[in-house]
């Protein structure tokens, strides 16, 4: 046997360095590595910093399940001195949570456990939430934060609302988000042409270039026969057919009705609503081509009773007459033709397939045209889509990339289904849209803020949830009828077009309000949105503003003082108007000031005196949103510039 | 020497000791029987079967192996949960907080899958020698039993990082299970504690890597290694066992004839 002394020593030396190693790598491991460059760091910086230790600090939420040990390395986060120092010790910038309470992966996501700088980021397959992008940490917000809108997350608020503008859930489980406004399909046999639907079904931003509804990608068949199956509806939703088509509408208008039709569709104001050839409102549907899309029957009826043809519209029933309807319909008809489009082609024959209606079901449920219309006997089809109430939390290996050559993450995945939706899968059916760049980012902004994990209701901030109030009786039946929701707010609900009208009795004068409903102008001419001309019967002009001015009141707006107006006031109230704070410079007075607020002139027959004073004395108070500086009037000025505002016209009364 | 002298005849000493040094070849003897930790060990070793292509060590390696896993284990132990939300954790912080945690990890890891194919390679070289036949088929059965042991311990270890791979290592494993006739389904619920992966089937199979599993692999081992001293030594591979030589009463084989012992010496010389 050999002497096996020297080999043993030997291995046991090796085995000896080899032990070593792990120590040794111990000791040079980022976190013990950053903290001293850290201490090196704040030698030359001109404040005195404590030194830290070489330790492992981390943030503890157990509410949260959050441990992150991200402050072991980013050592100056709080501190501004930081501002300009390099990586990881850069101070943070606008940080609206403290690190010591949340963590830092609530927001950034990544991997909080992490000890070095790579495995921190959470690339790899054994974490499955990397650190957001820079524009996606907003998301992150809309975890805790179930408010409409997120304070400092503009992408995640708008994300949201194009979730909704798009209705993405239509076909989606969406939390938070409802299903938004259906357009009906009932009665479209009668709306619109084949022609047209087929041109609609092919391309509908070819049509309509703004239009929210995307395009399927169909084939020339199934176009056939979708829009074959469509034509057969012609019912409303209701069951009834449409009113007959007057006779003077069916041959050649004469050329009077047509001038009254377009007097008519002046005052009527329908472009604050509607836009012709994109000039106008943004708010209802662009009305430049309407009649090469609808034809002058369905344009008749709608115009008459619109929510008999389309449930749930916020198109007003305009008070017009008979006749002023075969005005406005006939000019409409006349005038609003696509003049571009190429004369009837019917050079391809088509044979209508026997069986289009079976098959033009089906189409209509393959691609479930029913989670955006409501079509009568054929039920909405709910959560049609993949589910992406918890998109935040789905787990990498869920997400099928197919063929597509983008990078493996989460992030490029929503981008590149959001741009070409049928790129990844063959079987894919979800529709083209038309997001730009920056719709893209916000809507996936908005997609990762949604997820099932419960959070602590002591880090949530709930949606306010105001009960709702009906307006009943009579002028709940008008409020109804001219749809005045779409624009104005009666106790917390309604559009944000036009003012809250809440608490309008106590600022409004009940005469000012019959005139403006008889004639309504503009009190603020640089909107664009303008009070349309609704057309109301006299009836109806007598009930509003009595309503109006007797149950739309605060009592903190009507306060118990005397408003005597003496010329005293009046020139004090000038003064303060002109010299102390200015007010032209925003506001007109006798066609002198400035454009942002509203001009000043004849307001004493528009406002009650108490709610000018109230108003003057806390802008905010009652539109957070108003620009109007507060300037914190003392009462006896405030009062004095009531006087003066509303002294221009009263003083002649008095 | 002195000093030495009297500390080993002192009463302290020769309470512990026995026998005594072994300074005569009946001490010896003495010393390894009255050993717990030597009287598994043959009192003599022909040197033969020290030989490293005779066993190429591989029995001793699987007993290396055993032993830092073994010391792994318990350090692991100390950091380790076994409960769905910190399992995964725990594994994190090994990785990224506890001193010298990766490397403790990976010695545990790479000693079991060394294990395993170091097991059983042994088992191919017992094969190959002949190394079962009588009278060593019993201790065939048990290495055999030593070999399942293994792979059970390192499939229960499999699942407990937490991770999908385990996870869905568990779930294929188990549902092989279930494919047993008639009592698959109730072999995979005893298994998981349940019908699904989760809370249980981690403790289950905690408490099976963690203390059954390694209490039968070290009795099994003790038999093992008894056997091979019963069984008359460790096989050479070279020279075989006489069929007929055997004393069954004794439970002992003596292996080689005189004969052969002889052969032998004057071989070496």
């Amino acid at each position: 046997m050999r002497d096996l002394t020297k080999p043993f020593g030997i291995i046991s030396v090796l085995f000896f360095i080899i032990m070593a190693i792990s120590p040794v790598k111990e000791h040079y491991r980022e976190w013990r590595i950053y903290p001293r460059e850290y201490n090196e760091y704040i030698k030359d910086l001109p404040q005195r910093i404590t030194p830290v230790q070489e330790t492992v600090k981390q943030v503890w939420v157990p509410e949260l399940d959050v441990v992150d040990r991200c402050t072991t390395c980013h050592l100056g986060l709080t501190n501004a001195a930081f501002r300009d120092a390099p990586q990881p010790f850069k101070s943070h910038p606008e940080m609206y949570h403290q690190p010591e309470r949340f963590g830092c992966t609530p927001c950034h996501q990544g991997q909080g456990l992490a000890t070095n700088v790579e495995s921190s980021f959470g690339f790899s397959k054994d974490w499955e939430y990397p650190m957001f992008s820079s524009p996606f940490v907003e998301s992150s917000c809309g975890t805790c934060h179930n408010e409409d809108s997120v304070s400092h997350a503009p992408l995640l608020n708008r994300g949201k609302e194009l979730l909704a503008e798009y209705n993405c859930a239509g076909c989606h489980n969406i939390t938070g988000i409802d299903r938004g406004f259906i357009p009906s399909l009932d009665g479209i046999g009668n709306k619109v042409s084949k022609e047209w639907l087929k041109r609609w079904l092919t391309n509908p931003s070819s049509v309509s270039q703004n239009t929210v509804m995307p395009d399927f990608l169909l084939s020339e068949e199934e176009v056939e026969l979708l829009s074959d199956f469509l034509m057969t509806f012609t019912e409303t939703t209701d069951g009834s057919e449409l009113d007959p088509l007057p006779e003077v509408l069916k041959s050649e208008i004469p050329e009077s009705l047509f001038d009254e039709g377009e007097t008519l569709f002046r005052n009527a104001r329908c472009i604050s609503c509607h836009s012709i050839n994109s000039k106008g409102g943004t708010i209802a549907v662009e009305l430049g081509t309407v009649a090469s899309k609808a034809s002058k029957h369905w344009i008749y009826n709608f115009i008459k009773n619109p929510s008999k043809l389309q449930p749930g519209i916020t198109m007003p029933q305009y008070g017009f007459s008979e006749e002023e309807i075969q005005a406005v319909t006939a000019y409409i008809s006349e005038e609003f033709i696509d003049w571009d489009l190429s004369e009837e082609e019917e050079s391809t024959e088509y044979q209508t397939d026997p069986n289009f209606f079976e098959k033009g079901l089906k189409i209509y449920r393959t691609y479930n045209c029913g989670g955006c219309h409501s079509l009568s006997g054929y039920p909405v089809v709910e959560n049609f889509g993949p589910d992406l109430s918890d998109l935040r939390n789905k787990p990498h290996y869920q997400l099928e990339f197919g063929q597509k050559d983008i990078p493996h993450t989460k992030e490029q995945y929503i981008i590149g289904k959001l741009k070409d939706p049928r790129g990844f899968l063959e079987n894919s059916l979800m529709p083209q849209f038309q997001f730009d760049e920056t719709e893209v980012l916000t809507i996936t902004t908005a997609l990762f803020s949604l997820q099932n994990k419960e959070i602590p209701a002591k880090y949530t901030v709930k949606k306010e949830v105001v009960p709702s109030i009906e307006v009943q009786g009579e002028f709940g039946k008008i409020v109804e009828k001219y749809q005045c929701l779409t624009c104005h707010v009666i106790f917390d609900k309604g559009g944000t077009v036009a003012p809250d009208l809440t608490k309008s009795g106590s600022k409004l004068q009940g005469k000012w309000i019959k005139e403006y409903f008889k004639l309504p102008y503009t009190v603020r001419p640089i909107l664009t949105e303008r009070m349309p001309n609704l057309f109301m019967s006299n009836e109806e002009i007598e009930i509003a503003p009595n309503f109006i001015t007797g149950v739309f009141r605060d009592d903190e707006l009507e306060p118990e003082i005397e408003f005597l107006f003496s010329d005293e006031l009046i020139t004090k109230g000038k003064d303060l108007y002109n010299n102390t704070y200015g007010c032209q410079s925003c506001h007109q007075l006798q066609g002198q000031g400035g454009y942002v607020g509203p001009p000043l002139d004849d307001l004493s027959k528009r406002l009650k005196p108490g709610w000018v004073f109230k108003r003057l004395k806390d802008p905010q108070k009652y539109d957070p949103d108003i620009p109007e500086p507060n300037f914190n009037l003392t009462d006896e000025e405030a009062l004095a510039l009531t006087a003066f505002i509303l002294g221009q016209g009263n003083k002649n009364e008095k | 020497m002195k000093y030495y002298d009297k500390i080993m005849k002192g009463r302290i000493a020769r309470s512990i000791f026995r026998t005594g040094l072994p300074t005569s070849n009946y001490r010896k003897s003495l010393v390894i029987l009255n050993n717990l930790f030597l009287h598994i060990h043959p009192v003599k070793v022909k040197k033969s079967t020290l030989k490293f292509t005779s066993t190429f060590y591989l029995g001793a390696l699987s007993f290396g192996l055993f032993i830092i896993l073994v010391v792994t284990g318990i350090y692991l132990m100390f950091y380790y949960h076994p409960s769905v939300p910190l399992a995964y954790r725990d594994m994190k912080d090994l990785e990224f907080a506890v001193s010298n945690g990766k490397l403790l990890r990976n010695l545990h890891r790479w000693s079991a899958h060394a294990m395993v194919l170091i097991v059983f390679l042994h088992m191919l070289r017992v094969f190959f020698h002949r190394a079962f036949r009588p009278p060593k088929e019993f201790n065939w059965v048990i290495g055999v039993f030593l070999f399942v042991s293994t792979l059970l311990l390192s499939y229960t270890g499999y699942l407990l990082p937490w991770d999908q791979l385990a996870y869905w290592a568990v779930s294929v494993g188990t549902n092989m299970m279930k494919a047993t006739p008639i009592i698959g389904d109730d072999i995979r619920f005893l298994l998981l504690g349940g019908n699904v992966i989760g809370e249980n089937a981690l403790l289950r199979f905690y408490v099976l890597h963690c203390v059954i599993l390694p209490l039968v692999i070290t009795m099994l081992i003790g038999v093992h290694f008894w056997r091979i001293r019963k069984d008359g030594g460790l096989s050479s591979g070279s020279k075989q066992v006489a069929d007929g030589k055997r004393d069954m009463i004794l439970g002992k084989n003596l292996g080689v004839s005189t004969e052969e012992v002889l052969n032998d010496r004057d071989a070496e010389k």
